[in-house]
């Protein structure tokens, strides 16, 4: 019987760790996707250099996580979400600013943080 | 290439320790979750032991869960007889009273050819001679003859046998197993004694040597040209 529980806890220990993955997933690429989008915002009134500095934040807190991001997630994803993230602080720290460009690998770095978590989220559609 | 040989390893090292947790059952006779299990398993491991891009934790965390889950199932099979006919099915009986059962055929999906396969394997060459032929859970076919064709034992036979009991070994390809040798309640003089009976004088020389509880010994030696 003792076998039993200790089965039936690890698979529970397991379920309340991949649940605080994903809390803990949602809360992080909640803040990341509130800062681009505010980096935004601050393009479109042509303030470049709070753009910039809201992206790099962005990147330095993504810098932080990586260790953590690459035991958990597929790295080919968070491979390609630091190269968007290296493309977008290009376009705004060029000398020439090229709002449509910029915004374009803003959009795309986006969906990418977004399709992160939502890869992670136990709902139908990535169960079938 | 370390990164693959570290998890190489580490995924080894896993499976292994699950394979084992599970007992000597889930080598020798599988059930068919047992089976599903093994081949799940195996897969399951490969993949994150060659893709660099998949997190280590995706190849152990299924792992981890199947072997949870096959744990619970063996133990609620162990307390439930409904739930173990469910899941591993009940014997079938395929052959009774000399006669085919061609409905427990069909439902088994067996042949006719490979009962006859696995009958001539276990020695009957027809079915005059089974009284029944079960199709065990596990998918081995056991076969029950009719008493009068059952082999003569000596009970039967009114001659008595001594029982030899285990043998133990106590040279093993050269090596002297002291805690066998204890175990059996000799000493090493007594081993010396039987290594010279045979011609050796050191357990180096013996390849096999073992001991049933008559004191009856078993000596190999080693061949020459061999270290």
């Amino acid at each position: 019987m003792r076998r039993l529980w200790i089965s039936v806890g690890l698979i529970a220990l397991l379920a309340v760790l991949s649940g605080l993955h994903v809390l803990h997933l949602n809360s992080f690429t909640q803040e990341l996707t509130a800062k681009l989008t505010q980096a935004q915002e601050q393009a479109e009134q042509e303030d470049w250099e709070e753009a910039a500095r809201l992206t790099q934040e962005v990147k330095d807190r993504w810098m932080e996580h990586e260790g953590y991001l690459h035991v958990t997630l597929h790295h080919e994803d968070i491979d390609a979400i630091l190269i968007s993230l290296d493309e977008t602080l290009a376009f705004l720290e060029g000398a020439e600013k090229q709002t449509a460009e910029y915004a374009a690998a803003n959009a795309r770095l986006l969906t990418q943080v977004e399709l992160l978590v939502e890869a992670e989220l136990p709902s139908l559609t990535n169960l079938f | 290439m370390f990164v693959v040989l570290i998890r190489t390893v580490l995924l080894y090292l896993f499976i292994i320790a699950g394979i084992r947790l599970l007992g000597k059952h889930q080598i020798g006779q599988l059930e068919p979750s047992e089976l599903v299990l093994t081949l799940i398993i195996a897969d399951l491991a490969s993949v994150p032991m060659q893709d660099n891009g998949i997190p280590l934790l995706a190849g152990l965390i299924p792992i981890v869960v199947l072997l949870a889950l096959s744990s619970i199932i063996s133990t609620l099979c162990t307390r439930s007889i409904k739930f173990r006919a469910l899941l591993c099915g009940r014997p079938s009986v395929v052959v009774e009273n000399g006669q085919v059962v061609e409905a427990e055929l069909r439902k088994n999906r067996l042949t006719l050819d490979e009962l006859m396969e696995e009958l001539r394997i276990q020695g009957y060459a027809d079915f005059q001679s089974i009284k029944f032929a079960l199709l065990e859970t596990n998918g081995q076919l056991s076969v029950l003859p009719y008493a009068a064709d059952k082999p003569v034992t000596a009970a039967q036979m009114g001659v008595s046998s001594q029982e030899i009991g285990l043998p133990v070994v106590l040279v093993s390809d050269g090596r002297l197993l002291e805690h066998n040798l204890k175990g059996a309640g000799y000493e090493h003089n007594w081993l010396e004694k039987q290594l010279a009976a045979h011609g050796l004088h050191s357990p180096r020389q013996a390849f096999l040597l073992t001991v049933d509880e008559s004191g009856n010994t078993c000596c190999v030696p080693k061949k020459e040209g061999k270290k």
